[in-house]
């Protein structure tokens, strides 16, 4: 009872647009005093914040963000557009398929949606618009393709599922790309199709030449270098995640030099940047840490159990059923604070009920890409919109719906089929 | 992300130069603070990998180090997120209804400062504590206890921070990432 009025006012604080961390702490510490005093409350909420900013592991959350932070400002972007580009250019369609390829790349060197969201729009959208590309193609493909940042490894959403719920990063990680890998492919078929009915949607661009071609890919040759050196060493035990993301962004670091792309001030923006942005994510962490433990105390998880088992419920419905809370809730709250509500919840429900950790970690994510990209509050519709404000709402969310059944599919494929998650890590 | 133009017109001069310094302080201060820890952490990380791979000597003491550096870095860039009002936020509500956004502005700055103040003062207590048991890292036997007063102090500048940001509001670097 007690846990559901917690949550009920958590979620109303959230609503009136208090920040979701404060939201957070402040309930799970009132909730948890209310269960067992003000003295072990107090010391709960202390001992966790003092332990979760204290801690070695955990500074796997700025290095990788530090080294998305830093690619994005090696605009690299416009390479690995080009390489794209010269590639795929001259196919009906092919500029967004480039840009669906582009987005990949970029993903798999940067962990946030909304920075590959905004840094594509900003090469792809007037590529495609010189070539007469329909807006609601173009627009479509960025958003889609941008949702490849949390999906394809590094990711900051696997980062804060793996610590919320102590599973292994590393195998998140590597879990990802497969998904990822398959996210491409089904947008890049859900392009085809849509030139084939609609030609005038996407025209193809001019042919390049090999030597150009050659040329191109060749820029773009240290992200592929940096996302084996992290990836390869993850997988292959050699690095730690948290020693992957500090050998990774050393290498994004020494790769932003080598373009000239840093200057001493933007660097020092980039290490504040990212810190802040750390701060901001560890805030929210122990936030939900400290509303999880409020909600075990007050008993929410055993009495959900108790609730599945007096419904009868088949783990196939419990699926269905957390689909349509996560699509519920994706319409009011938008992608962080949606898990860090939800995970601490569902959790050990749904690993109560034998699913993989890693499994629904993934599963998590592409959930969470298709909450980026619909109405209301579509993050990364946002995003674009801030990069391109002269294109009508209406025609993003319309573009963003050509690839939701793409999105919709991968989703059923990865339900159907875990194998497409699992068989990597179980490599390891 | 920032809300521009919400500055609080018709006070005082003073007051607003008064807050417009603090406001520089707290990121002249804390802005190095938390990017030469940030700096510090990817060097050492990178330093320790090298040893032990290539020379097979780790670096003592990297893994408490690290650990340490963490908090400098993350308590440090906390009160810029407070400033810059880069806290996770869901702004459905205040987007349908503006007219109800000066209000929910003002509801959610109040709570903030109130829950840093608070734990503040929660975390200075649990230095105390730390400080009676003599708490002391596991291998390099580093006191614990100034770090939770650093935290204590640092969430007592988030309190301040999200006072100043209800009132005046800027932006940090970079926004979208």
């Amino acid at each position: 009872m007690v846990a559901t009025l917690g949550l009920l006012i958590v979620f109303l604080l959230i609503m009136a647009r208090v920040p979701v961390g404060v939201a957070m702490l402040g309930v799970g510490f009132v909730g948890f005093a209310s269960i067992t005093g003000l003295r072990p409350a107090s010391f709960m909420t202390a001992q966790t914040a003092f332990a979760t900013v204290n801690s070695y592991s955990l500074s796997v959350v700025p290095l990788f963000l530090l080294m998305g932070n830093l690619i994005n400002r090696s605009r690299i972007s416009g390479d690995l557009y080009d390489a794209a580009h010269a590639i795929f250019g001259h196919f009906r369609g092919g500029l967004a398929q480039a840009t669906i390829l582009a987005c990949g790349g970029f993903a798999a060197i940067s962990g946030s949606s909304m920075a590959t969201t905004a840094s594509m729009a900003k090469v792809a959208y007037p590529s495609m618009r010189r070539y007469g590309y329909a807006d609601i193609m173009s627009a479509g493909a960025i958003a889609a393709g941008g949702t490849l940042g949390i999906l394809i490894p590094p990711s900051v959403v696997m980062l804060v599922y793996g610590i919320l719920t102590d599973t292994s990063i590393s195998r998140l990680f590597i879990a990802g790309i497969f998904p990822g890998l398959l996210a491409v492919l089904l947008y890049m078929l859900t392009i085809a199709i849509v030139v084939r009915l609609r030609p005038d949607w996407g025209p193809g661009g001019d042919r390049v030449g090999w030597p150009d071609r050659i040329e191109a890919v060749g820029k773009v040759w240290p992200v592929l270098a940096l996302f084996v050196l992290v990836m390869g060493g993850i997988y292959g035990g050699i690095f730690t995640p948290t020693e992957a993301a500090g050998v990774g962004s050393l290498g994004a670091l020494v790769f932003s030099l080598a373009r000239r792309a840093l200057t001493r001030r933007s660097f020092y923006d980039a290490l504040v940047d990212t810190a802040a942005t750390a701060a901001m994510i560890f805030f929210v962490i122990v936030g939900a840490m400290v509303l999880g433990n409020f909600l075990n105390m007050a008993g929410l998880p055993r009495m959900l159990r108790e609730l599945i088992v007096s419904l009868d419920l088949t783990p196939s419905w419990i699926m269905v059923i957390i689909c349509a809370i996560y699509i519920l809730l994706g319409m009011v709250l938008e992608s962080m604070s949606m898990i860090l509500l939800t995970i601490p919840i569902l959790f050990p429900i749904v690993v109560g009920l034998g699913f993989d950790p890693v499994w629904f970690g993934i599963f998590i994510v592409m959930v969470v890409e298709i909450a980026l990209v619909s109405p209301p509050i579509g993050l990364n519709v946002y995003v674009l919109r801030s990069v391109l404000p002269h294109i009508p709402l209406r025609t993003l969310f319309a573009g963003v719906f050509l690839f939701l059944v793409a999105d919709v599919m991968k989703l059923l494929l990865v339900i159907l089929f875990p194998a497409i998650v699992l068989w990597l890590p179980s490599l390891m | 992300m920032s809300d521009s133009g919400r500055d609080v017109q018709g006070l005082d001069g003073p007051f607003m130069k008064a807050l417009a310094g603090i406001s520089r302080f707290i990121s002249g201060l804390l802005g190095p603070v938390s990017a030469l820890s940030l700096m510090a952490i990817m060097m050492l990380m990178v330093a320790d990998v090298a040893g032990r791979y290539l020379l097979n000597r780790p670096i003592r003491g990297a893994y408490e180090v690290t650990e340490f550096l963490m908090c400098l870095m993350v308590l440090g860039a906390l009160p810029l997120v407070s400033l810059w009002r880069r806290h996770v936020e869901a702004s459905l509500v205040a987007d349908l209804a503006p007219r109800l956004a000066p209000f929910l502005h003002w509801l959610g700055g109040v709570l903030s400062v109130i829950l840093f103040g608070y734990l503040a003062m929660l975390m200075w207590n649990y230095g105390g504590q730390l400080a009676r048991q003599n708490a002391q890292s596991l291998f390099g036997g580093i006191p614990k206890a100034p770090f939770a007063y650093y935290m204590a102090v640092l969430f007592a500048a988030a309190a301040l921070a999200s006072a100043v940001a209800l009132i005046r509001s800027e932006s940090g670097p970079g926004g979208t990432d």
